[in-house]
């Protein structure tokens, strides 16, 4: 037996689980060999060394647990918004593309009959951390870019079907586009939990028709708003219950419905192609 | 948080079905071992904290396909020694650092400490100090060396579950735990007058 051949044994001799004729063997090769032995015995006094690595303590991270949360609801939460069509579960309306309107590239435009203040211009999408939506080019988006993580609820209104519960991690902006396959208008209500911020997303329908006259929710009222003007209309921190009655009829339809809230105290702006109610 | 006393078995049922709480749990669990395993392999906090969030990610993915042939903390080992190992691949294939750089760990200011066995201040110095030359030692062994070496002495893992967790054979641990102890002694040869090496 050669020096390498007996580092092969060193461990197991002395963890003692070479088999007796092997450890005859080794044993008689140690005394045989003084350099062996030698070199045996240094490895025996490391192996002790190693055996208090153990008691080695390592730094203990605090926060460990909420990264690898926070990483597989971001991870989770991306998964879905890849997924595409989002809450609305279908393929954006083509007929979004004939309502833009020609109107500026950026900013705010009212175009309701009272000019808008800039008390109420500093609550309109954009502000800091809240739930924003938005329509440009035809498309719709739910955009959130929470302070502190946050719980939103998702409900399909037609049908009063939870679709999403969803925490966004602090400081994971979220961008996710918005939909409707219904041949109808369709609703969702976007709640942030523990806030007072609620969004009811109305999108028009693939064939939309006209609801000129009528009486109903302010959700009826924003679903045919959206199919006879083929606009996506957002209805900000309002519970979207009051009744209200329209006639859309007459020379200019849609200032006649946005007179038809004003009785109300409410108020609807246009931003890009979304109209947007909300409070005076 | 849903199941804390639950076993780790009954809890990876639920995340088959969809139970996130149920996951919560595990990590609340197995996340700290999980770290100070990680730390051991890569001695610096935030390669640590990265390894164990990838790894934690993989067993989220990977869980409705677990098939409980092992326990889970077993799996976690696998899981966390691949990751590892993928993170230092990603590393030498953009590394560009000159041959005498020193392990990134040892300047992250994370400090090692002995629990205190009952010796005197000479005693406690001297074992403070060969402990952190093995420390730096291991560092010097090639990665999967390390973690077989980490497994045993320091996770106190059986040559049983090692093999389990790295899906090699025993006999194949056992040999090479033996050669990367051998290679750590001759890395030691330097600092002889810690270890009686002679």
């Amino acid at each position: 037996m050669n020096l390498e051949k007996a580092r092969e044994l060193y461990s197991d001799y002395i963890e003692g689980t070479l088999d007796s004729a092997m450890r005859a063997a080794f044993e008689a090769e140690l005394k045989r060999s003084p350099d062996i032995q030698s070199d045996f015995d240094s490895f025996k006094g490391f192996y002790g060394h190693l055996n208090t690595l153990c008691t080695v303590k390592v730094p203990v991270s605090l926060d460990i647990e909420d990264q690898i949360k926070q990483k597989i609801d971001l991870q989770v939460w991306e998964a879905k918004r890849q997924k595409g069509a989002g809450w609305f579960r279908g393929v954006r309306s083509a007929a979004f593309a004939a309502a833009v309107l020609a109107i500026g590239a950026v900013g705010v435009i009212t175009i309701r009959s009272h000019s808008m203040s800039a008390n109420q211009a500093s609550v309109l999408p954009g502000a800091a951390n809240g739930p924003e939506v938005s329509a440009v080019g035809g498309a719709v988006t739910f955009k959130m870019d929470p302070a502190a993580a946050s719980s939103i609820v998702v409900t399909d209104l037609t049908t009063g079907k939870l679709l999403e519960r969803v925490m966004i991690p602090a400081g994971h902006p979220v961008s996710v586009p918005l939909a409707n396959q219904n041949d109808a208008a369709s609703a969702i209500s976007i709640n942030v939990e523990g806030t007072s911020h609620h969004r009811i997303v109305v999108l028009p329908g693939r064939n939309p028709k006209s609801i000129m006259n009528g009486k109903g929710t302010l959700v009826s009222f924003a679903k045919a708003l959206a199919d006879t003007f083929l606009d996506p209309v957002c209805i900000v921190d309002l519970p979207g219950t009051a009744e209200v009655s329209w006639n859309f009829s007459g020379t200019d339809g849609r200032q006649n419905a946005f007179q038809t809230l004003q009785p109300a105290g409410l108020t609807v702006d246009r931003t890009n192609e979304l109209l947007r109610i909300s409070k005076h | 948080m849903t199941g804390s006393w639950l076993d780790d078995a009954v809890l990876i049922e639920r995340c088959k079905k969809g139970d996130r709480d149920a996951f919560n749990t595990l990590i609340d669990r197995h996340s700290q071992r999980a770290y100070q395993f990680a730390f051991r392999l890569a001695r610096n906090q935030d390669d640590a904290a990265d390894v164990v969030s990838d790894a934690f990610i993989r067993m989220y993915n990977a869980i409705p396909n677990f098939k409980g042939q092992s326990t889970f903390s077993t799996w976690m080992y696998r899981i966390l020694t691949n990751c590892f190992l993928d993170r230092k691949k990603k590393e030498k294939n953009k590394q560009t650092v000159s041959l005498d750089a020193s392990p990134k760990g040892e300047e992250s200011g994370a400090s090692w400490q002995l629990e205190s066995p009952d010796a005197g201040p000479d005693q406690d110095f001297e074992r403070l100090a060969r402990e952190e030359v093995i420390q730096r030692a291991l560092l010097r062994l090639p990665e999967y060396q390390r973690v077989m070496m980490v497994m045993f002495h320091t996770e106190m893992l059986s040559y049983e579950e090692i093999a389990e967790a790295l899906n090699t054979p025993i006999g194949t641990v056992k040999s090479r735990l033996n050669r990367a102890r051998l290679q750590l002694r001759d890395i030691l040869s330097e600092n002889r007058e810690l270890f009686s090496l002679d």
